[in-house]
């Protein structure tokens, strides 16, 4: 088996996911301010919590594939990394989830 | 015209490449890679664990958060995630063998984890001010114990960038940017958890 070719991305690549990360972060402070002043208490909107958690996901994900070069490694070492982020995502959501049904 | 920036070719640990097995099929240093799944590990179960505290304190965690500056909180993320580019940067830059250019965007990397620090240092003396301190409330206690845990990892990190610095072989580089973007990654992760999610 060939072994696999471990060349960083080039600039641009690295350019773009710096955009698309820092889009994100914006993206993620927006949907967590809400609408609302930036001391509020008030609870977020199921639809913020998910837009701050789908953001950083895709976050997680940029930077496990282009920074952290993941994109050469094998599909089985991408899903691990991957599900790490997915199950501590998840863990907030369902957390999330229950203070939504007991509060 | 410019000289050359290639002041040197990269330097290579030489050698037979060791079997790592499994985790050879990973970019870097395989023990770099056993300390990224062991972090990632620790900070998930320390932010699980804070959402399972919130679970049971909605109220009083939503108001301790408020004293937290979760717009400076984004600016600090977008402070490190400029880092992990510059260090990104050094890394491609260390493969092409520009060692110069290498160094340059350690150097930036390195200097933008300071900014990163000051914004943090700021951030505490403001919590300080205000007699707010490790065991105010189980919201403070988790807040100071993964945001400080996690500035530590910073300055770890920044270390190691020096020392790719001062020696940028290429595996230096590509071990000591893979771990500082491990700490990008698991702030990218810290911050929605502890500053905006409520």
């Amino acid at each position: 088996m060939p072994s696999p070719d471990f060349t960083p991305p080039p600039p641009r690549r690295l350019f773009i996911a710096w955009l698309l990360l820092a889009g994100l972060t914006v993206t993620s402070l927006l949907a967590g301010l809400d609408g609302l002043s930036p001391a509020s208490t008030a609870s977020l909107t199921p639809a913020a919590v998910a837009s701050v958690l789908l953001a950083t996901a895709l976050k997680a994900r940029e930077i496990l594939r282009v920074y952290l070069n993941l994109r050469a490694s094998t599909p089985g070492w991408r899903g691990t990394l991957t599900a790490f982020v997915v199950v501590i995502i998840a863990g907030v959501a369902g957390g999330q989830a229950i203070i939504l049904t007991l509060h | 015209m410019t000289a050359p920036d290639r002041d040197s070719p990269p330097e290579e640990t030489g050698g037979e490449a060791a079997d790592w097995g499994a985790l050879s099929a990973l970019p870097g240093n395989p023990l770099m890679w056993i300390l990224i799944l062991s972090e990632l590990a620790v900070f998930g179960a320390f932010l699980i664990g804070f959402t399972g505290a919130r679970i049971a304190d909605p109220g009083g965690f939503a108001d301790s958060q408020a004293l937290l500056s979760r717009v400076d909180g984004g600016l600090n993320t977008l402070v490190l995630i400029t880092s992990g580019w510059m260090a990104a940067l050094a890394g491609r830059a260390s493969h092409d063998g520009r060692q110069r250019a290498c160094r340059g965007w350690l150097l930036a990397a390195l200097a933008l984890g300071a900014v990163f620090l000051a914004v943090k240092a700021v951030e505490y003396s403001g919590k300080a001010a205000l007699g707010i301190g490790l065991e105010t409330n189980t919201f403070f206690t988790l807040y100071y114990l993964i945001t400080g845990f996690h500035a530590l990892h910073v300055v770890l990190g920044m270390v190691i960038l020096g020392i790719g610095i001062w020696r940028p072989a290429r595996d230096t580089v590509e071990t000591g940017t893979a771990f500082w973007h491990m700490v990008d990654l698991i702030w990218v992760l810290v911050y929605p958890v502890i500053y905006l999610v409520r």
